[in-house]
């Protein structure tokens, strides 16, 4: 994923097949389970007045953004880049994605949201990196690899900012 | 005695406190957490708040290092607002009554 070019309305995005394919994936599953998000540690009468509003915005937002994201993947655009290799030049084909700023805060949010789903099945190892000693046929190996590839996107996403 | 009818009793003491609750200030808290990255909690807050980036930086260190931040102070609306902004992008915050 690279960023291909910006202008006043968004960013677009080259995206690879296999990159393609994988975002498609992970956003079409259904989402992990979560903890329950608290609006306040402090204040029980404000837990009871108010969580159900949050949980059930939190919900439906989750929701929302995540079939946004298939959309979007879904109406990316064919391309070719060219890029220098030390060998010469390197013809790839992919898809062009393009995202308003709005959008572009719907993808990260998806993304975090990816990882702590993860996080939270992986029992919320502190710090969360992969265990050397991990078994290849271990259960946690699929919740690892989507905490991973989505950290990999999110900073992908986050760290581009600054060629804008 | 019929023919008489029984009105509902108002849950009068019900609205009162949620008045209360309504009516004074809150903090808004940004707690740490092991899992939410720290360019990406920097990225946040200057979305969120339209910080720019030494402002979002800062408090976000202040979470990384003293486990929390108080990032606004307002009104039970707006703090509630910002509450759910930071949980749409799953970071931990919390409204607390202010002192």
């Amino acid at each position: 994923m690279k960023l291909h070019a910006c202008d006043d309305e968004g960013t677009s995005w080259f995206l690879t097949p296999g990159e393609r394919n994988l975002l498609l994936t992970l956003f079409s599953r259904p989402i992990d389970p979560r903890q329950r998000a608290r609006l306040s540690r402090t204040s029980e009468a404000l837990e009871e007045q108010c969580q159900s509003d949050l949980a059930g915005e939190l919900e439906n937002h989750r929701s929302e953004v995540r079939s946004r994201l298939v959309v979007l993947l879904g109406a990316a655009a064919t391309a070719t880049t060219t890029t220098q290799t030390p060998s010469g030049t390197r013809e790839d084909s992919g898809w062009i994605l393009r995202l308003t700023p709005e959008d572009r805060e719907s993808f990260l949010q998806a993304l975090n949201e990816l990882r702590l789903g993860a996080w939270e099945q992986l029992g919320r190892p502190d710090p969360p990196e992969v265990p050397a000693d991990l078994p290849l046929n271990s259960p946690n190996t699929l919740h690892w690899w989507n905490l991973e590839i989505a950290s990999r996107f999110q900073g992908r996403l986050i760290s581009e900012e600054s060629l804008e | 005695m019929p023919g008489t009818i029984e009105l509902p009793t108002p849950e009068v003491g019900a609205e009162i406190e949620s008045k209360k609750v309504r009516e004074r200030d809150y903090t808004v808290i940004v707690w740490d957490d092991p899992v939410n990255l720290m360019p990406y909690v920097t990225h946040v807050f200057q979305q969120v708040f339209g910080w720019g980036r030494e402002k979002a930086q800062r408090h976000m260190l202040e979470v990384h290092k003293e486990g929390r931040s108080v990032v606004v102070r307002d009104s039970f609306e707006k703090a509630e607002y910002y509450v759910h902004a930071l949980q749409k992008y799953s970071l931990t915050a919390t409204l607390e009554p202010a002192s």
